[in-house]
């Protein structure tokens, strides 16, 4: 097992290296000088010669490329062309908000979707089963942006429960994961209702009722448990894309996260953050899956078996 | 058994939804003005607190309350004095002296010095952030400990106007040299407020300076929050998160105005949206196509749909809040006639096909667009090409475009800003002279111009360089948009201003 585990980090190393050279190659390579955007419309052309040399904007493609990943090696993932800062220093700050943020989300939509695709699986073809399908669908389609900015107005502006905006206390928290938990909890129970919908007409279902086991203990036992796989995956890639990728969330709600300087620094073309962020997405991206495959092993002791094996 | 824990955690969430009912009612709306405090609205991140560097509006509304410049602009033209308490612009305004006040701490204590504003006046000159504010200054001499002496290499008319910009901020010469990569995260002025922290992404604390020379402020702390979004800054407006929000979208306007508890403040903004031509290749190099196209542009409609009607349309690509503006110039008149005529004049009888860039932001798509549809009554077939911001500034500043619709605005609040950065042929390839305009006449007078120090003569030169720019066709005005500040109504003090200044010393509750 931990023969496994070293492998699949080790595994992540080319994976952040190829990430790492697909960006590096577009944020360059793509028009657009990052000293025009920073330094602003009267700027002299020395000016910009002076800002490239400083931040060290020229040469060779490969020999930049080269250069910035010695220095990621050892730590050093630069300064940020816009403030001026250490990079690792900005998203280090960035990353508990995103974490809180992601983590709530997260625990609402396995809170709501489990048990809704759940009684949508066992009720099939109800009215129960109808409506959560049609809150699914809803809620996938709603916009985040448009969620967002109308919970605030419901909640903040009218009723005055929660605040708007702001990261002082728990409270602030509330809005901005439900928002983004919203966009999530569909695809989580129509998995969960269609996974478990395939397990319900198994034989050893029919079997286990044969026996004369009650259908909570049925549908607790034998149907969710086997159930699971796909749904920890989508859990997983779900809490994975919310790490990363919760910038309308974090912008609405003025939240001081990962995703809010990944916007504003693809569009002053802020290279050396942008690539700080988005290999740490894929770092995170790449431990959340390693962590599904663990979940697989310890829902499902045939899975545990192979890992193990790989072992000899 | 499983069932049970799904019942105590439906129960867990219900309790926890009635305790935000419960404890939610006195979180918001607290007015800050029990406590003294403003929470003060930011579009966005600041890039950074050393005014060498931090050379955009979200900076610049930190630096105001943190650091004083020598003299002050106010509205009206006038300047006054801020830390110097005197000063002399020698005739042939080759010299400008400054006589400093000795009562000037700093914020570590430190006294205030000649020697600070030399070093303040040579990191600006080095900076390549700002050299809109150093123009003809060739540096700083110290007379004695509070009389300090800017020396020229050239007259330039609106010096004073960039002397009295934020980003000439005087700096403290110990602190930015015991750690310069340190001082714009940990700044350290002369202002009414002194820096405390900043959250990134999240806020900036300031707190009052007791020992300020004008006197202390009356509200005792300031946070800025950080907003990305405007619709959301619009809201926490409304609900008391923020207490004053400069910058507010106008089109927040109709909503924010309903509400009882907010003041909406508005004035020009000193800035404009203007139409640039490649004055060098293609159809437009043709000085009649040009005019023909200044004809062709119903400007009130372009305002009409571009900002919801919310400017002042422009004669000249000067906006009424700029030196150099004159009320009874007139530009090119609305004419389709003339238009079609000028046209055929140039060989283009039938009209001509190009294309149009701009970018995603709606100041200038929007504006493009409608252009797009005027003058394709005059048969010039425009091809909208909207691309990422980046992309379209380097083909801007390359002067690789037909024709574009261009925004700027000026913390220098003086024609040279517009006319000499965008327009004069020196500023081709070395700055943003866009369409690489090269009109020896208006060279001469933009230079002329420059250098006086008069301004009656400045004024006069001005008119007749909008008149040549007209004639020529060198741009087509359109418009300037409102400069806009949203507030709680019991924020005394605050006043639109047409580069969104806004000092807090100024306000109280």
């Amino acid at each position: 097992m931990a023969k496994f585990v070293l492998k699949r980090v080790l595994a992540l190393i080319p994976v952040v290296i190829g990430i790492s050279f697909i960006i590096f190659a577009i944020m360059n390579l793509t028009p657009g000088e990052p000293a025009r955007l920073i330094l602003g419309p009267y700027a002299s052309q020395s000016d910009v010669e002076t800002f490239n040399q400083a931040m060290g904007i020229e040469g060779n493609f490969w020999e930049r490329y080269l250069n910035y990943m010695k220095g990621v090696l050892t730590g050093d993932f630069g300064i940020s062309y816009r403030t001026q800062n250490d990079v690792l220093a900005e998203l280090v700050a960035r990353i508990p908000c995103t974490l809180i943020l992601a983590t709530g989300a997260a625990a609402i939509m396995v809170l709501i979707g489990i048990p809704v695709g759940i009684i949508s699986a066992i009720k099939q073809y109800s009215i129960l089963d109808y409506s959560s399908m049609f809150m699914a669908l809803l809620f996938t389609s709603v916009p985040g942006f448009w969620l967002g900015i109308m919970l605030m107005l419901l909640f903040s502006l009218q009723l005055e429960w929660l605040p708007a905006t702001g990261v002082e206390s728990w409270l602030s928290y509330i809005l901005p994961c439900i928002t983004l938990a919203a966009a999530f909890v569909a695809s989580l129970i129509r998995i969960t209702r269609s996974s478990m919908l395939e397990i319900i007409r198994q034989d050893y279902i029919r079997t286990a009722y044969a026996k004369g086991a009650s259908e909570k203990r049925v549908v607790m036992k034998h149907v969710l448990r086997n159930a699971m796989l796909p749904v920890v995956t989508v859990v997983g890639i779900n809490f994975a894309i919310m790490m990363g990728g919760a910038i309308v969330t974090e912008s609405v709600f003025a939240l001081p996260g990962v995703g809010t300087l990944l916007i504003t620094s693809v569009r002053m073309k802020d290279i050396p953050v942008v690539m700080a962020v988005v290999m740490f997405v894929a770092v995170v991206i790449g431990i959340i899956n390693l962590l599904v495959d663990l979940a697989y092993a310890y829902i499902d002791p045939r899975i545990k078996s192979k890992y193990s094996a790989r072992k000899r | 058994m499983k069932k049970s824990f799904l019942i105590k955690l439906a129960v867990l969430l219900l309790a926890m939804m009635m305790l935000f009912t419960a404890c939610g009612g006195g979180g918001g709306g607290s007015t800050s003005a029990e406590e003294n405090h403003l929470n003060f609205g930011l579009t966005g991140e600041p890039v950074s607190m050393d005014p060498s560097i931090g050379n955009e509006q979200n900076s610049w509304q930190v630096h105001y309350q943190i650091f004083d410049t020598l003299i002050f602009r106010a509205n009206d033209g006038t300047y006054e004095p801020r830390l110097a308490e005197d000063w002399e612009v020698a005739d042939d305004g080759m010299e400008l002296t400054f006589y400093l006040r000795d009562d000037v701490t700093f914020h570590n204590g430190e006294k205030f010095t000649a020697e600070d504003v030399k070093y303040t006046v040579e990191r600006l000159l080095e900076s390549p952030y700002t050299s809109d504010i150093v123009i003809g200054i060739k540096g700083a001499e110290v007379i004695d400990d509070y009389t300090v002496k800017i020396v020229m290499e050239h007259p330039y008319g609106a010096i004073l106007d960039c002397i009295a910009e934020v980003n000439f901020s005087i700096v403290c010469k110990s602190a930015v040299e015991a750690d310069e990569a340190g001082f714009a995260r940990n700044p350290v002025g002369t202002g009414p407020y002194k820096f405390e922290s900043w959250s990134t992404g999240e806020k900036i604390e300031v707190t009052a300076f007791d020992d300020y020379y004008r006197g202390r402020t009356s509200i005792d702390g300031i946070t800025f929050r950080i907003m990305n979004d405007t619709s959301t800054a619009a809201i926490a407006l409304e609900r008391g998160e923020l207490d004053i929000l400069p910058r507010v979208a106008l089109t927040d306007k109709n909503s924010l105005t309903e509400n009882e508890n907010i003041a909406w403040y508005e004035t020009d903004l000193a800035g404009s949206t203007f139409v640039v031509f490649n004055y060098q290749n293609g159809p437009f190099s043709k000085p009649e196509v040009r005019a023909a196209v200044s004809h062709a542009i119903d400007k009130e409609a372009v305002l009409e749909g571009a900002s919801e009607g919310q400017g002042t349309v422009l004669e000249t690509v000067l906006p009424p809040a700029c030196f150099g503006y004159s009320e009874d110039f007139k530009g090119a008149e609305y004419d389709l006639e003339k238009a079609k005529e000028l046209l055929a004049e140039a060989g283009y009888p039938d009209g001509f096909t190009a294309v149009l860039k701009t970018n995603e932001d709606p100041l200038y798509y929007k504006p493009a667009e409608i252009i797009q549809g005027q003058l394709s009554q005059i048969g010039i077939n425009l091809e909208l090409e909207r691309m990422e911001r980046g992309a379209f500034f380097t083909d801007a500043y390359g002067g690789n475009f037909d024709i574009a619709v261009f925004n700027t605005t000026c913390p220098v609040p003086d024609a040279d800003s517009i006319l000499h950065f965008y327009f004069h042929s020196s500023q081709i390839e070395a700055g943003c002279n866009l369409g690489y305009v090269d009109n020896p006449e208006f060279d001469a007078l933009l230079t002329e111009a420059q250098r006086s120090t008069d301004s009656e003569e400045r004024l006069e030169l001005y008119y007749k360089a909008n008149e040549i720019a007209r004639d020529d066709g060198i741009y087509v005005p359109l418009y300037a948009t409102k400069a806009a500040i949203a507030a709680s109504k019991d924020l005394k003090g605050v006043e639109a201003d047409p580069i969104y200044k806004c000092y807090v010393y100024d306000f109280s509750w």
